[in-house]
């Protein structure tokens, strides 16, 4: 049976969502990433890309070739809430959808016809709800396999839908650069270019036995497969995720005790919003933290029960990053991170008897019905064991604060 | 110094004391028995800082010491000595020579003057508790502590000793279960209110130091951050946990109705069984009651290993409908410390607390137990 995977990109998603909330800026050149000396650009609108702006580029540069660009930090938890919507959408058609992050995800359409009509119909209609529903822009490959699928996509950028059918793969394939292949590097690409070797039609003219001599068996053999578009992984659907985390490199190293507990917090929430929305308890809480002198430590803490609590979390992280703090010697603080292992479905939730759940569900209520900050845990230095939740709760109109770098888009 | 002594006492002692033995760290003399005459003979005493344990050994002594030995060489040479009545141990140059019918040993020691000095209670004691009594608290509460490796913060993992009112309660729990365990106490000063917090394993080390002692009584001095317990010939303190437990008899439910009277022993047996059914990530089981029948229906399912069901008699209706989920592992651990041989499990709601105590005729060991259990829900 031939499989059905499609693939769906949001068009330039944090730039997208700006615009979508302040159509201001709709048609403007939006860049949204890290806006402290060594910040990048997270994502550029295609406006800013015709001024030569792309991700992964230091900010500075982005100013000056777009100078009169409108430079936003990025709003992580609007976006993810946006990301949930987008997800529920494409769960009405398979349940093995696979976000690969906030604006990728892949959907396995094989054998839902039944259900919901054949994939190219399901494709359409996914490409013009999303636009519709969620009003933002995107892109949807749908293909017999994922790499192909992702292949299409990208080929339809911005605003398309494609489509490879199993006797098409050929013929579109040949043409590619042998970068466009997922899993192909710039050092393999120089490689097989050294040896002649541009395109993927070029690729699958060598065999497999030279590959393998080449690039060993392992790489080699993907590589022949690569050519000839084979891709067996499956779509795991993110409830079988091994882990969850969420990293934020600082724009400038952080010595204030205060400001790096506050980031540890926003990205604790971070992290506890996935793992709501994948509707996961954890038992393993890891904060991951890179000093000054680029020295990287992680620790972590196995809990007595997996857990979705807030509260519990956040003390978990707390406790960690005090114990990686003993050794700071006077170090700032250019990376953390936040980890959730030990995940299980939330088919149960073991309660606790001095973190109430009802507050926990009352933040991830507001969050989920008025956006992100709607309701924020009013949180300060220590707070006595018996309340693992802080204990005031404030009302804020505003989203989380800009605690948040440039990360991968 | 020579110290001749029985057999016996001399195993007795290291094996007391060597309860204390500091492990791998950098001060070497914490994995030292440090051996000193005193008015019964002499004194074996070993610390690893956080507590120090001291045990009298009757000998005959002459000459003052002290002499520190390495603590593991002769806590596994004592325990395989010949089986003569008497060890004879001469301190020479250095060494300590251990001879025992016809095994003699001369043993390397450990500078003396290094040896951490262990504090010793001054002034009148706190109070004195029935050892048994205390053993049995201990028992039935350090269990539910937090483990060290589940949190940095150490206030959960200690056992919370409350003294007030001519009593002493022991509480402990990891955030989802509470043991609570009141003592009758003797002498403590009227008007005393006291707490200290004391790490879970370092009680558990104590309850088996204090086991194999021959005393009535276990008697409590309280000084500046540590806690010092006396019992026969033995002598154990400890560091107290500086941290703020939680308040926790806020969190013990006063009015839960309904009542389930089961007998112990089955509902335990029937939890081992239905256990193994539960789920790994939960190790949930259910119980279903209505209000008129006198049965509990105790039963787990998990998707990749089947289902087990078991009726489990109650003593009386219950008089309400009820179905809640507890993990199985946490019923157990306390119904297993227990030895009346009816319980009483007092429910509110699927998603209340519930609480587990002795009932009917109440065994001794299990007067003043009470545990706090939180449900588990299903989604």
């Amino acid at each position: 049976m031939t499989r059905w995977i499609l693939h769906l990109d949001m068009d330039a998603f944090f730039a997208s969502v700006e615009q979508l909330d302040n159509p201001q800026l709709a048609g403007k050149p939006v860049i949204v990433g890290g806006l402290g000396p060594r910040g990048v650009v997270a994502t550029a609108s295609y406006e800013a890309r015709t001024f030569g702006v792309h991700s992964a580029m230091p900010m500075a540069k982005a100013r000056r070739l777009c100078p009169h660009g409108v430079f936003l930090a990025p709003r992580f938890e609007r976006y993810q809430q946006l990301s949930a919507r987008i997800h529920s959408l494409v769960s009405q058609y398979s349940p093995l959808v696979e976000p690969v992050s906030l604006d990728e995800v892949f959907v396995d359409l094989t054998g839902t016809e039944r259900l919901h009509g054949p994939p190219e119909q399901v494709a359409r209609e996914i490409h013009s709800r999303i636009p519709e529903e969620v009003g933002l822009p995107c892109s949807v490959g749908l293909a017999p396999n994922k790499l192909l699928a992702k292949l299409a996509s990208n080929a339809a950028k911005p605003g398309g839908l494609r489509v490879i059918r199993p006797e098409e793969v050929a013929g579109f394939l040949t043409p590619l650069p042998v970068e466009a292949l997922w899993g192909i590097g710039p050092k393999t690409a120089r490689k097989l270019a050294s040896r002649g070797i541009y395109t993927v039609g070029d690729l699958q003219g060598v065999e497999a036995s030279l590959l393998v001599s080449w690039f060993g068996p392992k790489l080699g053999e993907h590589l022949w497969r690569l050519a000839r578009g084979l891709d067996d992984s499956p779509v795991v659907p993110l409830r079988e995720a091994k882990s969850l985390s969420q990293e934020l490199t600082l724009p400038e190293d952080v010595y204030r005790l205060e400001e790096i507990q506050a980031h540890l917090r926003g990205l604790t929430r971070q992290v506890w919003g996935r793992l709501r929305q994948a509707g996961l308890l954890a038992r393993v809480v890891r904060v991951k933290l890179r000093w000054s002198d680029f020295s990287t430590h992680t620790r972590q803490l196995k809990l007595p029960e997996p857990t979705d609590h807030l509260g519990l979390l956040l003390e978990a992280a707390r406790q960690l990053l005090a114990r990686l703090l003993a050794t700071r010697e006077g170090r700032g603080v250019r990376l953390l991170g936040v980890g959730l292992a030990g995940l299980t479905p939330a088919s149960f939730r073991p309660l606790h008897l001095f973190a109430p759940e009802e507050i926990d569900q009352l933040v991830w209520g507001a969050q989920a019905k008025y956006g992100p900050g709607a309701l924020q845990l009013g949180e300060q230095g220590p707070h006595p064991p018996e309340s693992p939740l802080p204990k005031r709760l404030q009302p804020s109109t505003k989203g989380e604060e800009n605690h948040t770098g440039p990360a991968p888009n | 110094m020579q110290i001749v002594c029985r057999r016996e006492d001399l195993v007795f002692g290291v094996r007391i004391t060597s309860h204390a033995l500091g492990g791998k760290t950098s001060m070497p003399i914490l994995g030292g028995i440090r051996i000193q005459k005193n008015p019964h003979g002499v004194e074996l005493a070993a610390t690893d800082l956080e507590r120090a344990i001291r045990c009298q050994v009757p000998a005959q002594v002459e000459g003052e010491g002290p002499v520190v030995c390495h603590g593991q060489v002769l806590a596994q040479l004592v325990t395989r000595l010949p089986a003569v009545d008497q060890v004879t141990l001469t301190e020479t140059d250095g060494k300590v020579r251990l001879q025992c019918g016809e095994a003699v040993f001369d043993l390397l020691t450990l500078a003396a003057e290094e040896f951490p000095e262990p504090e010793t209670p001054s002034g009148d004691p706190l109070c004195e508790i029935p050892l048994a009594s205390f053993l049995q608290g201990i028992t039935q509460t350090a269990f539910a502590a937090l483990r060290a490796t589940e949190t940095t913060r150490l206030a959960l993992t200690g056992v919370d000793m409350v003294f007030r009112d001519g009593t002493l309660k022991l509480a402990a729990t990891n955030g989802y279960r509470l043991a609570i365990k009141r003592l009758a106490v003797d002498g403590l000063p009227a008007g005393y209110e006291g707490t200290f917090l004391v790490d879970a394993q370092i009680l558990n080390d104590l309850a088996r130091v204090l086991a194999p002692v021959e005393a009535a009584n276990v008697v409590i001095y309280e000084q500046e951050g540590r806690l010092h317990f006396s019992a026969g010939p033995v002598l154990f303190s400890t560091r107290l946990v500086q941290e703020q437990f939680p308040d926790f008899e806020r969190v013990v439910p006063r009015d839960n109705e309904i009542g389930l009277f089961l007998p112990r022993e089955e509902f335990l047996e029937a939890l081992r069984r239905v256990e193994i059914t539960a789920t790994e990530e939960s190790g949930a089981v259910f119980l279903k009651v209505k209000g008129a029948e006198t049965a509990v229906e105790v039963s787990s399912a998990s998707r990749d290993k089947g289902e087990g069901h078991e009726r489990v008699r109650l003593a009386k209706a219950p008089g309400q409908d009820i179905e809640i989920s507890f993990k199985a592992e946490y019923l157990i651990d306390a119904l297993k410390r227990m030895e009346s041989s009816q319980v009483a499990l007092w429910l509110s709601a699927p998603d209340r607390a519930g609480l587990l105590e002795p009932a009917g005729d109440i065994a001794p060991g299990d007067e003043g137990f009470i545990y706090v259990c939180m449900p588990i829900r299903l989604i």
